[in-house]
């Protein structure tokens, strides 16, 4: 009786260590995820403000390689890998 | 006791495990969320910043003056939804449009060869474009398009309005055709309209006929009231703008009258009428006045059934329709009538959702005229060019 509870005592802790392992890796995948994409929308339309005198010029009409979407790397800082 | 120890035991584990399935499922169905909102906002502002961009391109590339192109991307993008059946990441349609006008500083210059009929890309232009999979179930004759451009989709619809105007719309995608997308067939006759076939050809926004039951082309029935021909004026800045108009048989004598405008508020049309005299068009349209400040109008008796080709409208012919009406207006004398109380406005429709609102006009000897809500405007400052 004495070793078998013993013996779940260690299962669980050995549970909890794993569980908490995978639930802090989900929380950072998820954060950086939505850091990621939050970070493209504001990219974008900044890079797209900052060409809109460059797209209305004769010169380069209706500039469109304004903005590249990073690689998405959940595990870098901000979700983004390279560029 | 043992036996209850391992009771408690293993109910904690089945209790360990339910909340592991319940709150891991929670969780990944955030996330799938999550993915399902970003991915499809991301998606949404890159289209619509690519129509923009897009659409200033093929202002820029356009030729004459104010080239205006409005251009609407539908683009095909697989985003993944935790409510669809496990495996399949459906295709979701992303829209996004833009409209945008290029001065190109050229309307001196293109008022002087107003002489000549005015050229395709001085129309406004207006695009689509789609990705991915082609739907519709109508194919057309490659031959009506005499540029040869490939029609990508086609779709069609029909919209009954009332007991008498069925219309059907048909929705074209061309691969660089500027042209309005919307193609309005129209019945040959309204009063058989229920037992009529509508033509089978599409014809373009600009170029609505009626084909005759005895052959040839006639302009719209009163109670379509729908658009033909552009009809150009000047604003009083100088620049060029097109206007549609509308054509009616408003005196009820078989022959149709050009309305250059309507007024809703005054029951009041615009019109350009047929016969050579304005006494005789005051005898026939109730009471007409004939407003001088809008003269120099051609007395030239052209009706519309001059214009009976027997076959679809070219863009040749178009342009030979426009030079026409040009120089009848600039070189003769006959008058833009105004007519007063010739009947009432009795409702304003709309046909679909975002397509053309119409005020119907009943005249009054009881028939009705439907006029577009964009030619009831004031048609002083439309005509203010002419009438110096």
């Amino acid at each position: 009786m004495r070793s078998c509870l013993i013996n779940n005592h260690a299962q669980s802790a050995i549970e909890f260590s794993l569980a908490f392992i995978l639930v802090i890796l989900f929380l950072i995948l998820t954060g950086n995820l939505f850091v990621w994409l939050n970070h493209n929308l504001v990219q974008r339309q900044s890079k797209y403000e900052a060409t809109r005198v460059q797209a209305a010029s004769p010169s380069s009409p209706g500039k469109l390689d304004f903005y590249k979407t990073p690689e998405l790397n959940v595990f870098a800082p901000g979700g983004i890998g390279e560029k | 006791m043992k036996k209850l120890a391992e009771g408690i035991i293993s109910e904690r584990k089945a209790q360990a495990l339910t909340e592991l399935a319940i709150f891991g499922s929670i969780l990944l169905f955030c996330l799938a969320m999550l993915i399902q909102f970003g991915l499809q906002a991301n998606y949404q502002q890159e289209a619509q910043m690519e129509a923009f961009r897009k659409a200033q391109q093929m202002a820029f590339n356009r030729d004459g003056p104010n080239s205006a192109v409005s251009l609407t991307l539908f683009k095909n993008k697989a985003i993944p939804d935790p409510r669809d059946q496990f495996g399949f990441a459906e295709r979701v349609a992303i829209p996004g449009s833009g409209s945008v006008t290029w001065d190109t500083d050229q309307s001196a210059a293109y008022i002087k060869k107003f002489d000549d009929a005015p050229q395709e890309e001085d129309l406004p232009a207006m695009y689509f474009q789609m990705e991915g999979v082609s739907r519709g179930d109508v194919v057309l004759d490659q031959d009506n398009y005499p540029t040869g451009e490939r029609i990508q989709d086609v779709a069609k619809a029909e919209v009954v309005s009332g007991d008498k105007n069925t219309f059907g719309f048909y929705t074209a995608k061309f691969e660089k055709r500027p042209c309005p997308p919307k193609i309005i067939v129209v019945f040959e006759d309204r009063e058989h309209s229920q037992n009529t076939e509508y033509i089978k050809e599409p014809v373009f926004k600009d170029q609505i006929m009626v084909s005759r039951l005895e052959g040839g082309f006639e302009g719209i029935e009163a109670e379509t009231g729908s658009t033909l021909l552009m009809y150009p004026y000047f604003r009083r800045s100088g620049s060029l703008i097109k206007q549609r108009i509308t054509d009616a048989d408003l005196d009820g004598d078989g022959r149709l009258e050009y309305i250059l405008a309507a007024d809703k508020n005054k029951n009041l049309f615009y019109i350009r009428y047929h016969g050579a005299s304005p006494a005789d068009a005051y005898d026939k349209v109730g009471n007409i006045q004939v407003d001088t400040a809008y003269a120099q109008i051609d007395p030239g008796d052209r009706e519309v059934t001059e214009y009976g080709l027997g076959r679809e409208l070219t863009p040749q012919d178009r342009q030979g329709l426009l030079r026409d009406f040009e120089k009848s207006i600039q070189h003769s004398g006959s008058k833009i009538v105004r007519t007063e109380n010739a009947g009432s406005v009795e409702s304003e429709t709309t046909l679909n959702a975002k397509q053309t609102t119409y005020y119907k006009f009943r005249l009054n000897d009881g028939r009705t005229v439907s006029i577009p809500v964009e030619l009831s405007t004031d048609p002083g400052t439309a005509l203010y060019k002419w009438a110096n």
